[in-house]
């Protein structure tokens, strides 16, 4: 295998829906040297294909479907997939990964799949055995997510589905896109993006193999990763519990009782859930813990109904029990309202849905507003037919469904108490406290302000952080893990319970996570805990052949995260726009926050002022602030016979 | 490949199975040094026909299968079983609090 790089299969596919062509390229080996795979390729073409300015919603965004260097290896979690594209709801840079359907993308023969223009009539593409084929999806239009699903199994057996619902048809700005029916690619607005290209789904098959480098040693280490997730003390919690798991007593201190605080009594949920609601553990490809889970209602009026979940935190309990606050004695209400979401494609977490209590609960929409509709907690009846109103865009509903900016303009006065900020919904007057968690300026917290991914709150990359309550030690084992030079732990850690900077932990957390995504993997804690940086280093180096060091991987994360704040800075972020709106903060929160900032921008040598990348910064790096125009000129041969109806 | 587990001690249950592959995967690195799960001696297929359950997952063992007990290894749902020396599956135990947290 001297000479050929390994792990990758090599190829991106370029679907221009207008002109109805697909070409393809070989993917340079130089990418794979300087952007590791799967989220850091897909960021350089989104930087140089993705055309600064456009319209999110025009032919030139482009959507890049990618699957990371270590799908269908037998890394432990390696499934992601992985959708970038200029996000509909704020012009940023928009990501969005979920765990299913990388392997069959890879599998039918690419590494990236970039889709640009539109189509006139719906459309579906099918991945099949390395050729791309863009089919008619007229009958499919219109369908919900389970519906269209269901369909497209049957037409293109032992296929791969993910799809849009018809939130994401008219283009509601946080549409998802679903995988098999289950898989959420929840943030970023993905699925408005699909709908604005008339694409309706992606189907994949096919069984191009993944060869290695160095095979044998491959696999030996990936054999002991394996046995070292298997043997975390949580793993039969996760299998159990799924993403609950993060409320319980025993994720870290206090979790239960912050639980607790924002009115969902825990204990009584989880007894609910594992003993009424749980049917039976579903899991991503290549992954031996399982913890996505199918829910089936044994009693009530819903009796018999099954319901595949990729989340259960993310996508019944926090936005519905404890967001919507539906009493538990109507659980199976709130996992109707789940059903809803998914089957209607629209994200539980960051739209017109997460927010409209707050609205209706301050007053500023009353009965009036809403023709009726009691959005009051609790109210679960009102409550899905908002859901219904949101994706088939029509009432009050449809109204809300749109990016802040025009809510707001269309509600004034009532919405002047409230910041736009970057497409979120802010109330002006300080909530204090309200809004942390722990530590005032928590990883967690921090990240929200500061990740260059277009979601604002609800985007974080993972850390133990999330929990407070961790022990010096534990901080310091863990900064070890993702690759923090022993001369920077005393720098960033204090050695105390909590104690760490935020602003330069912050950056180490991404570059971590950036790898994991570039490879394609879960980042998870019991997947991550057993992928410290030097084990990915190796398993890479064996894997595609190029020799790297941790540190060489962290460089490259550092080249990815710099590309994408590029991007955000090209559509005019800067340090002004990207942190809270001036007079949200107290002064104290502000002085913390922007001490964090300036060690964050400094960890990353970007502008203090601006939070733009230094010169500097780019030639250390060695990436350019111009377009690279090869990008759009490599070597594309047309894809024959690539049939097209 | 010697064989180290009898076919006879094989077992299959179906019901446990999820989807996750990894013994497709095992099993085409081990025969043929490659990650490449439609050349596997083990397949899995997704359940079909009109009362389908997307869920439900159905592993078989195709003729080539010399009981080599690779794929064994890499079923951490017990839907592939040595009848003679089950593995040991993970179990709920009391959840304590990570030591991480109460350590100094």
């Amino acid at each position: 295998m001297t000479g050929k790089l390994g792990a990758f299969v090599g190829k991106i596919a370029f679907v221009d829906l207008g002109a109805k062509t697909v070409e393809v390229a070989d993917l340079p080996r130089e990418w794979a040297e300087k952007y590791i795979g799967g989220q850091g390729i897909a960021t350089k073409l989104c930087y140089d294909l993705i055309p600064a300015g456009c319209d999110p919603y025009g032919p030139e965004n482009r959507i890049i479907m990618s699957a990371g260097t270590f799908i269908n290896t037998m890394v432990p979690g390696a499934s992601k997939l992985l959708l970038n594209t200029k996000g509909p709801l704020n012009n940023r840079y928009a990501t969005s990964s979920s765990g299913i359907f990388a392997d069959k993308l890879k599998a039918g023969g690419f590494d990236h799949v970039v889709i640009s223009g539109q189509s006139e009539t719906p459309v579906y593409l099918l991945v099949d055995h390395g050729q791309i084929s863009i089919k008619d999806a007229s009958h499919l239009w219109g369908l919900d997510t389970k519906l269209a699903t269901e369909q497209l199994w049957m037409e293109e057996p032992a296929s791969s589905v993910i799809t849009i619902g018809p939130a994401g048809e008219r283009m509601a700005p946080n549409a998802i896109v679903l995988g098999q029916g289950h898989s959420t690619s929840g943030s970023g607005g993905l699925g408005a993006i699909f709908g604005s290209k008339k694409l309706k789904a992606v189907v994949a098959r096919g069984n191009t193999p993944v060869e290695l480098a160095d095979v044998n040693r491959f696999h030996g280490l990936a054999a002991r990763t394996i046995r070292d997730v298997m043997n975390g003390p949580y793993v039969p919690w996760w299998r159990e519990l799924g993403t609950l798991v993060q409320l319980q007593d025993f994720a870290g201190p206090g979790a239960a009782e912050r639980t607790e605080k924002m009115g969902l009594k825990i204990h009584e949920w989880t007894d609910i859930y594992r003993h009424k609601v749980k049917d039976r553990s579903m899991t991503c490809p290549g992954c031996p813990v399982a913890c996505k889970q199918q829910i089936g209602l044994t009693e009530g009026e819903h009796a018999g109904k099954l319901l595949p979940m990729s989340c259960s935190l993310g996508t019944l309990t926090a936005p519905f029990l404890t967001g919507a606050g539906i009493p538990l004695e109507h659980y199976d209400e709130a996992i109707i309202c789940a059903e809803m979401c998914n089957r209607l494609g629209i994200s539980t977490l960051s739209d017109a849905i997460s927010w409209i209590h707050r609205l209706y609960e301050d007053g500023v929409f009353t009965k009036e507003d809403t023709d009726g509709l009691d959005l009051s907690k609790g109210n679960y009846k009102d409550l899905q037919e908002f859901i219904r109103q949101v994706a088939y865009g029509y009432g009050f509903g449809g109204e809300l469904a749109k990016p802040f900016e025009e809510v707001q303009e269309a509600y004034r006065p009532q919405l002047d108490r409230y910041y736009n900020w970057k497409g979120h919904v802010l109330r002006k007057e300080s909530e204090g406290e309200g809004r942390h968690w722990g530590k005032r300026w928590s990883v967690l917290f921090f990240s929200h302000v500061i990740d260059p991914r277009a979601d604002g709150p609800g985007t974080a990359y993972g850390s133990p952080t999330w929990m407070p309550g961790r022990s010096g030690k534990s901080l310091k084992r863990y900064g070890k893990s993702i690759g923090i030079p022993e001369e920077d732990i005393d720098r960033i850690f204090t050695g105390e319970t909590d104690g760490y900077d935020t602003g330069l932990l912050t950056h180490r957390v991404e570059l971590y996570n950036l790898i994991l995504y570039s490879l394609g993997t879960c980042q998870r804690s019991f997947i991550s805990k057993a992928l410290p940086t030097d084990r990915v280093a190796q398993l890479y180096s064996y894997g595609t052949g190029i020799e790297v060091s941790q540190e060489d991987l962290l460089e490259s994360a550092e080249r990815i995260i710099t590309l994408q704040r590029m991007f955000n800075a090209r559509e005019g972020y800067s340090r002004e726009r990207e942190v809270y709106p001036k007079g949200y903060l107290d002064d104290d929160e502000e002085r913390e926050l922007n001490a964090c900032v300036d060690a964050y921008y400094g960890a990353h040598g970007w502008d203090l002022e601006t939070g733009i990348p230094t010169d500097e910064t780019l030639e250390r790096l060695g990436i350019q602030r111009e377009v690279d125009p090869r990008t759009s000129q490599m070597g594309r041969q047309p894809l024959e016979p690539s049939s097209v109806s | 490949m010697a064989q180290f587990v009898k076919e006879v001690d094989f077992e299959v249950n179906a019901d446990a199975c999820v989807g996750c592959n990894l013994c497709m995967m095992s099993c085409s690195f081990v025969k043929h040094r490659v990650y490449d799960q439609s050349i596997a001696y083990i397949t899995v297929t997704k359940d079909s026909g009109p009362d389908y359950r997307p869920e439900r997952f159905f592993p078989k063992f195709e003729e080539e299968c010399d009981s080599c007990g690779f794929c064994l290894e890499f079923c951490y749902f017990g839907a592939i079983v040595n009848k003679k020396r089950p593995k040991e599956l993970p179990e709920l135990g009391e959840p304590q609090m990570s030591k991480t947290y109460t350590e100094s």
